[in-house]
């Protein structure tokens, strides 16, 4: 089964639940926690885990064979992202860091002159907790995926950690995908396989306009949504309940703003709560 | 040797432009003996684009055959198509577009390069700093 | 006119607290133009207690294009000897936007994932792909009660081109600017450093890196000073929360020593401020006594701004 945990505005707590989901799931069932957020990704430092490199995620970077090249600048005029440039009588070239991959200038050439080359856009990584508990030496692994600092493809890298994962780790019983913050393309496309999706929210009025938003994007992807209240005694529930019941999603659990859980967060160390218990028992079909 | 140089403004007498992918104009001359022929002015179109910007303007530059630009500042983007067309970017100093041209045809004037150290913080940031 | 963008990688990290607050004490003295380059989630104009609904106008965006599929085109020339078969489209799309429905024997665009670059367009022989413009976002101008404007945008949910609507905001917060003589520019940055970060920091004049002492958000903070160096853009720190780990904080402190970044000022972890973003009011509005601290921050980052060349 594939949850993804999101909710739209950045420091809600969704690395928080997501790493401290993922290890409480494994006390029973084996979990593969898989982050997604690829530009800032913060699992393998709050799961202080190993990093070994699985694969780097390319993307398609035309190259020219100049003595193909007829000069006509076609190449340039379908570029929607103004990479290809075409100085009148010289060879057009690419810029790398402007290029998106899509292959339009390849397919409009007359001639040929442009080849499949490639760019480096990022790369998977898989992880272990350093200071294991028993169970979680085999049942949890974290996969994650991170962006080349300045490309901004970033849903390739997502989309390409989410197929390793799926691809390669099929034996996992569960799989707990941490999202970027955003309803953008890069949260669309970590999202694409998940069976269900656990918005993270406040209870605050910035919460509650996150929330909708995020939820509007799950109803779009007909992803069925669960919300879950990170900081609830800090404001007013109130706000968060009015959505859940104009949208008819379930409020499954409210996380409270402890000490002991700032302290975790501070030192950059997973959170244990007896709700993140009761929440995965929940997840799994258990009783508490 | 033809001349780029980022400005503010359409004459010899505009203040030169910090910025390069988003200034209003782009002045082509081609200075021969210390004199400024060909003067010419060109509106910037990328002034209202995003990431493309600077790649443009760098076009433009390739396009009117200058061998050097003068500029405040030249993002990744713009400095990877200017080095692609071998034009050589020149620091502006705060003046005029004639000083500026001047400047270079003195050879008075820095080259900008990319790896240009940064001016990260030369002031102490006053009561900030512990 | 300047412009200083507020960044930090990690999310809830303090960027809206600390543009709100700081643009509030620039407006005291200065004319101003807050931009909110959170497109997907905009949470500014609340911050700065303004709702949606009061701003003074909202217009819709086109920035982006999406390809449109004409089945007829596809299904009549089913026969034909280019494509049939060959699904040149599916194998063209490198954003998996497009796949075949064996069913119908046609291919199917999800929408959420076509990023409009027109691959398709070009490789189908029947022309039944079409880039047509789509609105994707809308923007809006609003007066907050603190005597400057606010620009905020919305990218409609499911769409694309979050980077292309922040610079349509820059677009337009530059000609509030231009109108008003505005002397500077702040923009508050949305999370991550991808494409709508870029489109921040981009000639932006200084930044100012907002971060909290935690293993987690330094290790964003690394990657998003990563980020500004590749624009070369000079930037300056504030260390938000920063009694939450103390030992932390000093370890952030030797780190911006070492490496040149001026440390602009550091925030208490204080509930005050949450209280403040509760009830919709910039920090120092809702606590006066914190005026002082984003006074201090707002003078060092001119003072750094005006010793960079």
């Amino acid at each position: 089964m594939k949850i993804a945990i999101t909710g739209g505005k950045g420091g809600t707590g969704k690395s928080t639940i997501s790493t401290a989901l993922a290890l409480e799931i494994a006390n029973y069932k084996k979990v593969l926690l898989v982050d997604v957020d690829v530009e800032c990704p913060d699992d393998h430092i709050i799961l202080s885990t190993t990093r070994e490199k699985l694969e780097d995620v390319y993307a398609l970077l035309p190259s020219f064979n100049q003595e193909k090249c007829l000069k006509c600048g076609r190449c340039a005029e379908v570029c929607k992202e103004n990479a290809v440039v075409f100085v009148k009588d010289r060879y057009p070239f690419i810029v790398s860091g402007q290029c998106n991959g899509c292959g339009a200038c390849l397919l409009t050439c007359p001639s040929g002159a442009l080849g499949e080359g490639q760019q480096v856009i990022g790369s998977i990584y898989q992880g272990k907790c350093q200071q294991p508990h028993e169970h979680e030496k085999d049942h949890l692994l974290l996969v994650w995926g991170e962006i080349e600092i300045g490309c901004e493809n970033t849903s390739l890298v997502v989309n390409a950690t989410r197929k390793y994962a799926t691809d390669h780790f099929s034996d996992y019983d569960y799989f707990l995908i941490d999202t970027a913050a955003g309803t953008h393309c890069n949260v669309i496309s970590a999202m694409l396989d998940a069976d269900l999706a656990l918005a993270v929210t406040e209870p605050t009025p910035l919460g509650k306009h996150d929330l909708e938003l995020i939820l509007q994007l799950l109803d779009i992807m007909q992803l069925p949504a669960q919300i879950i209240i990170n900081k609830s005694d800090i404001g007013d529930l109130n706000l968060i309940g009015e959505v859940s019941r104009d949208k008819n999603v379930p409020i499954i659990q409210k996380i409270p703003y402890e000490r002991n859980i700032l302290k975790k967060h501070s030192r950059g160390q997973p959170v244990v709560h007896k709700n993140i218990e009761e929440l995965a028992y929940s997840l799994i079909g258990m009783r508490t | 040797m033809k001349v780029a140089i980022a400005a503010s403004g359409d004459s010899l007498d505009s203040q030169a432009s910090p910025v390069f992918g988003r200034c209003s104009h782009l002045i082509v001359v081609n200075i021969e003996n210390g004199e400024f022929k060909d003067v010419k002015a060109i509106p910037n179109p990328a002034t209202v684009e995003g990431g493309g910007a600077g790649i443009k303007t760098a076009r433009i530059v390739g396009d009117e055959g200058a061998e050097a630009l003068i500029s405040g500042s030249v993002g990744p983007n713009a400095s990877e198509v200017l080095s692609q067309l071998s034009i050589k970017a020149y620091q502006m100093v705060p003046g005029t577009v004639k000083q500026n041209l001047t400047l270079i045809s003195e050879g008075k004037l820095e080259e900008l390069t990319p790896s240009a150290p940064r001016g990260r913080g030369l002031g102490m940031g006053g009561r900030g700093r512990r | 006119m300047k412009t200083i963008t507020i960044l930090s990688g990690k999310g809830g990290a303090g960027k809206s607290t600390l543009t709100a607050s700081l643009s509030v004490m620039l407006a005291l003295d200065n004319k101003i133009v807050a931009v909110d380059c959170d497109a997907d989630a905009p949470n500014l104009a609340l911050v700065l207690g303004l709702e949606e609904k009061n701003f003074d106008t909202w217009e819709s965006l086109t920035t982006g294009e999406k390809i449109q599929f004409s089945p007829e085109k596809c299904k009549t020339l089913k026969f034909c000897p280019k494509c049939q078969g060959l699904k040149k489209c599916v194998d063209v799309c490198n954003y998996s936007a497009i796949t075949w429905n064996d069913e119908k024997d046609l291919p199917e665009i999800n929408e959420l994932l076509c990023v409009g670059c027109g691959a398709c367009q070009l490789a189908c022989p029947t022309g039944a792909f079409e880039l047509k413009k789509v609105e994707n976002a809308r923007i809006g101008v609003g007066k907050t009660q603190y005597g400057f404007p606010i620009v905020s945008g919305q990218l409609k949910i499911g769409e694309s081109g979050s980077g292309k609507v922040v610079n349509a905001l820059r677009v337009k917060a530059s000609e509030i600017a231009e109108n008003i003589q505005a002397d500077y520019m702040i923009l508050d940055a949305a999370a991550g450093i991808g494409c709508p970060v870029i489109a921040s920091v981009r000639g932006s004049d200084y930044i100012i890196l907002v971060t909290e002492p935690t293993p987690v958000a330094f290790g964003d903070l690394k990657r998003a000073i990563k980020l500004i160096d590749h624009f070369n853009i000079p930037c300056g720190a504030v260390i938000n929360r920063c009694g939450i780990n103390r030992d932390f904080a000093n370890h952030l402190q030797d780190y911006f020593q070492e490496n040149q970044i001026p440390l602009l000022g550091m925030i208490p972890y204080d509930i005050r401020f949450v209280k403040a973003l509760i009830n919709l009011k910039p920090a120092v509005v809702y606590e006066p006594n914190f005026k002082m601290i984003f006074e201090d921050i707002m003078n060092n980052c001119l003072l750094d701004m005006q010793e960079t060349p």
